[in-house]
């Protein structure tokens, strides 16, 4: 038997992209930037800088903001399994949808949403106005699970069970990109590191919580 | 569900196990089996995770012989290859490792309480006899059961409702992996493992080996 590499214990991170994008935007933006004038103090969270709305973007942010959570949620139905009852799940999704805008300079500091299941980022603008320049910072991060416990032993050894493997650091970036969802369990940490593109960066939260149905 | 066709799943933060089968098993085995039969005679043994069964102190690379050099040099030259040092500088100078070996013999019912290998960084165990005789059944236990290092997180809100894996099935947080003889398989040291109580008609016999990494001056 030549070696089986078995890779046990993995964390989803949902990648999607909305498949109208453009005329979404367009209507998430003005229902944001009309929130943000007349309830400019918004709330402070995780949040450096930038303006975070209230969490009830479901009930301002219009069809737009429906449509959304619709996707969301589909996405979210199609990687999630009631394990006692696939074919008929017991278990429905309560969405809090929240938006953010970060001028240059915001970034959020490391956090989780407890009791969410899943976590969900959308971009509505990147701002980075179609530059590639990664010193313009604004990735997502998200850390690996298993810190610190995974580098305790040795900080500078990493795993690479083939030879061709990639050699996984303990924190993974994505860059964001207008009209790009990502989706991840609500327990993993996460953060963003500072924006410092010259647009203002909008992008909308969305913490699915799982409850089971009434029977 | 308009999403369906375009979203896809990344999987992250993987724990590696390494099985595969010892390429010298046929030439080292017989002397294995018979350094461990007569360690077991002179040595009362220790009781650590083990319930039941006799275990070794950690020293077996002094008493084991030639046999347990080549498994114990064997699994560190595959520890050299599964791991990449992110703070090499000169080629000449790597992390080494420092192997600590014992022995496991389990009669039926024996089994191994959860625990992890504090100190090391990865570990191993190598089946000399798995006991099950030639059979298949699984109801002879004694399986090795490694435990999600996010649970009981991940399991907390809703134990029911899971993360779809690839291939659609709901993920786990035990994988079960049956013991063959010959084989040997490797993993992270501080990733919870345990053994299912043995059931089988014969005598296990196993081997652990802990890997303690160092700078090399």
């Amino acid at each position: 038997m030549g070696p089986v590499i078995e890779a046990l214990f993995e964390t989803p991170v949902i990648v999607d992209s909305l498949p109208d994008a453009a005329a979404l935007n367009a209507g998430l933006l003005s229902a944001i930037r009309a929130r943000r004038a007349s309830h400019p103090a918004g709330v402070t969270r995780s949040n450096q800088l930038g303006w975070h709305s209230d969490i009830d973007m479901l009930d301002w942010g219009g069809a737009a903001a429906r449509a959304l959570v619709e996707h969301v949620v589909g996405v979210a139905d199609e990687h999630s399994i009631d394990i006692v009852s696939p074919d008929a799940p017991r278990f429905a999704w309560l969405p809090e949808m929240w938006a953010n805008i970060s001028p240059r300079g915001a970034s959020n500091q490391f956090h989780c949403h407890a009791g969410a299941f899943w976590s969900a980022v959308y971009y509505v603008d990147d701002g980075y106005a179609g530059s590639s320049d990664r010193r313009l910072g604004g990735e997502l991060i998200i850390e690996d699970p298993r810190m610190p416990m995974l580098l305790m032993e040795g900080p500078d050894l990493r795993f690479r069970p083939r030879p061709d493997s990639t050699i996984a650091e303990p924190e993974q970036l994505f860059r964001p990109a207008s009209g790009r969802l990502l989706m991840f369990p609500g327990w993993l940490r996460h953060g963003v590191k500072p924006y410092l593109g010259g647009r203002e960066r909008v992008s909308i939260a969305i913490n699915l919580t799982a409850f089971r149905r009434p029977a | 569900m308009p999403a369906a066709s375009t979203s896809r799943a990344v999987g992250l933060f993987a724990t590696p196990v390494i099985a595969e089968s010892w390429p010298e098993a046929a030439r080292f085995n017989q002397a294995l089996r018979a350094a461990i039969v007569e360690r077991r005679a002179s040595d009362p043994g220790v009781s650590l995770s083990n319930i039941l069964g006799w275990q070794s102190g950690n020293d077996m690379t002094r008493w084991g012989g030639d046999a347990a050099r080549a498994l114990s040099d064997y699994v560190t030259r595959r520890a050299d290859g599964i791991t990449f040092d992110k703070g090499q500088t000169d080629p000449a100078r790597r992390f080494a490792w420092s192997a600590e070996m014992w022995a496991n013999v389990s009669e039926r019912g024996a089994s191994n309480q959860t625990h992890s290998h504090p100190g090391a960084y990865w570990s191993a165990v190598y089946y000399v006899d798995d006991g099950y005789g030639g059979s298949d059944d699984p109801a002879l236990g004694g399986q090795l059961v490694f435990l999600d290092p996010r649970f009981p997180m991940v399991r907390m809100r809703t134990p029911d409702l899971r993360y779809r894996r690839p291939d659609g099935s709901g993920d786990h947080h035990e994988v079960w992996m049956r013991p063959a003889e010959g084989r040997i398989v490797i993993f992270p040291s501080w990733l919870s493992h345990s053994v299912r109580p043995f059931e089988g008609p014969g005598t296990r016999i196993s081997i652990a080996i802990n890997l303690v990494t160092g700078l090399v001056a």
